[in-house]
């Protein structure tokens, strides 16, 4: 009976210790992006700020970049393996593909793919999988292009993407889709690197009225050649990227703070690190109208002689006027 | 003046395939040499070219060139001093290029710079030089290489190296693959070219008869030695023979070769 | 109508033709002349590329900037050479080696994996300046500008393969064995050839990023093919041994193929082809061309033999 007692007491008394110890202890998240660029970058940031924020001071982060390359990709996804991270973060579906294709017993959490279903990621976005969720950046394309009808009267909008990215034949489709409702003629021109982008753009620019460029990684890269051909026909460009929108000339972005999803998906990760299981947690989208930021700018308007109704000017959150860029 | 000294070449050393090909050759080629060289298959004849040319290096002893030590040299490097032949008309041209680029590639030895290479007056030169083979060449400067036959490409690489002026001229069966009337032209217009230009030439010949009859001394090599060397008086009364009846005293067993048989026959 | 829409593609098509051009003059060297299949181009194009956007983004002079970029591509031609000669490694696989090497050495040159050069001066945006007094549009502008610079590289080119060295190494690739008789080392042509044409590789590439106004490290993926096709198609059209045009053939073949690929793009919808199918199409054409060429030659031959009633 003593004895018992005795070790009774002892497990008591090592229970607390442990728990400290895993409250002490390191705990590691690696972020595994496909490209370094604006809309990205903002995400990463994002979860790193939310995260600090909640009270979490003992991250060690492993941030990984693929620089576009699956193969590097693949890698960054076998290393968060092997160092038993708690939480593997794949930004942009390609990085998401990978973790998810090596991972089966750590959380993965998605963010900033836009067909979750379609990459594979989860079988259904309505729930998570057994250790997969995430959020999604599925761009309000049909919000964008209405957007853009209300500013310039469109008929034929040109779209630009890479066909080797699942992502953006998702939003071609939805493009395709809106256009058809709003009763603009759907034009679209492919590549499969960045090397064909500027020549993709010739071979519509002299067909539409305006080129939409979405949230295509291989277009992104090369979109100032896109930017030179546009502003040399005089057609308005709209981006699905706000963030990236303010160092290139483009008459509007629509889109997600990607800062705003980066502190989402900092939130989904605080809750899987408190024990809520995936499986649990379907896929968030950005639905709020707070997470959506309209970016105007005036130089271009004026360059093309377009005259942006006040209404719009109002509800922009960023205008750009005299290459002075005014947060509202 | 060219020296091997205890010359030896052994191929895959060490392993159960091992094959000496030359065993202790010691050779003076003298200035104006003209040698013929005639043996069995087998018997170390293109392996001697090969390493005195650098194609392959010796497993031991020496060469010589002018009292300069090559043993160790490149091939490309011994190249600046021996002019080598091959048996296949078509190893010492460029195809794709014409006649008169051809000479002018071997015209000069060593790496080079950016002149510009063809001229009036090397192209004059060349006209001259090609009379010389008698196959009406110089009329046809500018077509390419590949489109003559291989007797006129054997000339052509024949007068190329004879005027790159080689300290040593390696003819290695240079006329085997041609028909007999081409390999005639050729061998008279190198005894031509010897003469006329006073070279020191080694000529491999499965071709009894023309051993005999061309050159001013004789090697008949077997089993990777020379077995025999014959100059002056000695050589020029040679018969096929009496070559026969050498080796046969030599190498107490019959002189094994398809080819010397047929050309015995006519 | 028509005129004005074929006008309209080979306004579109030259530039990339004649940027493309320079690049397929440098696989001309190595595939043709020399006879060495060298992949490094695939990463030589971007790293001439790279460069030249880090100098323009840094505002240093364009014209050293261009000279760097070509001194980029001839070190990269180097190491080729010389992982082939010393380590004895085949051609191909030493291409293969230095083209994966420069992809992680021009990302660091990007410091990233693009580098944009939308709004910053250029060589071209300074002839386009130069001229704008003019109404001759930018588009043409351009355009005379590439053919000249074309030209420039091409008769450069033209006259040192009639050269000494030149002809050594059209020799070389032809006929080993005879530049070995010629106390020449191989080893030091090919790292001058190598060397040559991944530095007008590089070239090709600094122009392209400033004609897109971008460069990232994927704009050399699969170039090697662009370039191989141009040599192989120019060579369809103007059969010659004289150098002259058969530099001009590799030119013109580049032009083709851009437009090919831009009428696809353009007018491929009305006969149900997408931009994606292009590849097929022009591996299909490429097929099309080489068994034409083989059946040509065979014919030859033949021919050749009855004439002169030799067999060698």
């Amino acid at each position: 009976m003593k004895k018992l007692l005795i070790i009774i007491f002892s497990l008591i008394l090592i229970i607390p210790v442990f728990s400290a110890e895993k409250k002490n202890s390191k705990i590691k998240i690696g972020i595994s992006k496909i490209v370094s660029h604006p809309a990205l970058d903002s995400v990463e940031k994002g979860i790193k700020d939310e995260l600090k924020e909640m009270g979490y001071n003992n991250i060690k982060y492993d941030l990984q970049n693929a620089n576009g390359d699956i193969n590097a990709a693949k890698m960054i996804a076998e290393k968060f393996k092997q160092d038993k991270v708690n939480v593997a973060v794949g930004i942009a579906t390609p990085t998401a593909q990978a973790l998810v294709g090596t991972i089966t017993d750590i959380p993965i959490v998605f963010s900033a793919v836009t067909d979750p279903e379609g990459a594979g990621l989860v079988r259904n976005t309505q729930k998570g999988d057994a250790n997969v969720t995430g959020v999604s950046d599925l761009t309000p394309v049909e919000q964008q292009i209405h957007m853009l009808k209300k500013i310039i009267d469109i008929k034929k909008l040109g779209i630009i993407y890479s066909s080797n990215e699942v992502n953006s034949i998702t939003i071609a489709k939805l493009t395709k889709k809106a256009c058809k409702m709003l009763k603009i003629k759907y034009i679209e021109a492919t590549v499969v690197n960045s090397a064909e982008v500027k020549m993709a753009a010739e071979s519509i620019i002299d067909r539409v009225d305006a080129i939409y460029i979405s949230t295509d990684n291989t277009v992104v890269s090369a979109f100032s050649s896109v930017v030179d051909v546009a502003t040399r026909r005089k057609i308005p460009i709209m981006s699905a990227d706000p963030s990236s929108a303010a160092k290139i000339d483009v008459l509007a972005a629509y889109g997600f703070n990607y800062y705003k999803m980066g502190r989402v998906t900092g939130k989904v990760i605080a809750e899987i690190l408190e024990g809520k299981k995936t499986i649990d947690m379907p896929t968030r989208y950005m639905t709020d109208q707070d997470s959506l930021d309209l970016l105007i700018n005036l130089d271009v308007a004026k360059n093309l002689n377009i005259d942006i109704p006040k209404y719009i000017k109002d509800a922009a959150t960023i205008i750009i006027e005299n290459g002075k860029i005014i947060n509202k | 003046m060219i020296k091997l000294r205890n010359i030896c070449k052994i191929f895959d050393e060490g392993t159960p395939n091992e094959n000496p090909a030359l065993k202790n050759i010691n050779l003076t080629i003298k200035e104006n040499d003209f040698i013929t060289i005639i043996g069995s298959n087998g018997a170390g004849k293109t392996t001697l070219f090969n390493v005195i040319s650098g194609n392959m290096m010796a497993s031991n002893g020496e060469i010589y060139i002018d009292n300069k030590n090559v043993t160790k040299h490149k091939e490309y490097k011994r190249s600046k001093y021996i002019g080598r032949i091959f048996q296949d008309p078509l190893s010492g041209t460029a195809s794709n290029m014409t006649i008169e680029e051809n000479m002018a590639i071997a015209h000069k030895k060593g790496l080079r710079g950016l002149k510009i290479s063809l001229n009036h007056k090397l192209r004059k030169a060349f006209k001259e030089e090609l009379k010389q083979l008698d196959m009406k060449l110089e009329q046809r400067l500018k077509t390419n290489v590949g489109l003559l036959s291989g007797g006129q490409r054997q000339s052509l690489t024949l007068l190329m190296t004879v005027l790159s002026g080689p300290r040593l001229l390696l003819l290695d069966e240079h006329t085997a693959a041609l028909d007999p009337k081409n390999a005639d032209i050729i061998l008279s217009l190198t005894n031509k070219f010897i003469k006329e230009y006073k070279l020191t030439t080694m000529m491999i010949t499965h071709n009894m008869h023309h051993a005999i009859e061309y050159g001013n001394r004789l090697l008949m090599m077997d089993e990777g030695e020379i077995i025999l060397d014959i100059s002056g008086k000695d050589k020029k009364d040679l018969t096929v023979d009496k070559l026969v009846d050498k080796f046969y005293k030599i190498k107490h067993k019959e002189l094994e070769s398809d080819d010397i048989r047929l050309t015995n026959e006519d | 109508m028509i005129f004005k829409q074929i006008i309209n593609i080979l306004i579109v098509a030259a530039p990339y033709g004649l940027i493309y051009g320079i690049m397929a003059l440098g696989v001309f060297i190595t595939f043709r002349i020399l006879d060495f299949p060298d992949l490094t181009v695939d990463g030589s194009f971007p790293l001439g590329a790279a460069i030249m956007a880090l100098f323009i983004v840094n505002g240093f002079n364009l014209y050293i900037a261009l000279f760097i970029s070509f001194l980029g591509g001839i070190t990269a031609g180097i190491i080729t050479a010389s992982i082939h000669n010393y380590i004895k490694v085949p051609g191909l696989l030493a291409g293969i080696i230095t083209m994966i090497m420069l992809y992680s050495i021009n990302i660091r040159i990007l410091g990233g994996s693009n580098l944009q050069i939308l709004k910053r001066k250029t060589i071209l945006t300074n002839i386009i300046d130069l001229f704008n007094k003019t109404n001759i549009p930018e588009e043409l502008i351009l355009i005379i500008f590439f053919i000249i610079i074309v030209i420039i590289i091409k008769l450069l080119l033209d006259l040192f393969f009639h050269t000494d060295l030149g002809l050594t190494l059209r020799a070389m690739g032809d006929n080993t064995q005879m530049v070995l008789n010629q106390g020449i080392n191989p080893d030091i042509l090919k790292l001058i050839g190598v060397g040559m044409s991944n530095g007008i590789v590089a070239l090709s590439g600094a122009f392209f990023a400033q004609y897109q106004k971008f460069a990232d490290t994927n704009l050399g993926q699969g170039i090697i093919i662009t370039g191989l096709a141009s040599v192989i198609i120019g060579e369809f059209i103007i059969r010659s041994n004289k150098i002259f045009l058969i530099t001009l053939s590799v030119v013109l073949g580049a032009t083709i193929i851009q437009t090919v690929e831009i009428t696809g793009r353009m007018y491929g919808a009305y006969v149900f082809l997408k931009p994606t199918d292009l590849k097929l199409i022009k591996g299909f054409l490429l097929i099309v061309i080489l068994g034409i060429s083989i059946i040509l030659k065979q014919r030859k031959k033949t021919n050749k033999k009855i004439r002169t009633g030799l067999t060698l």
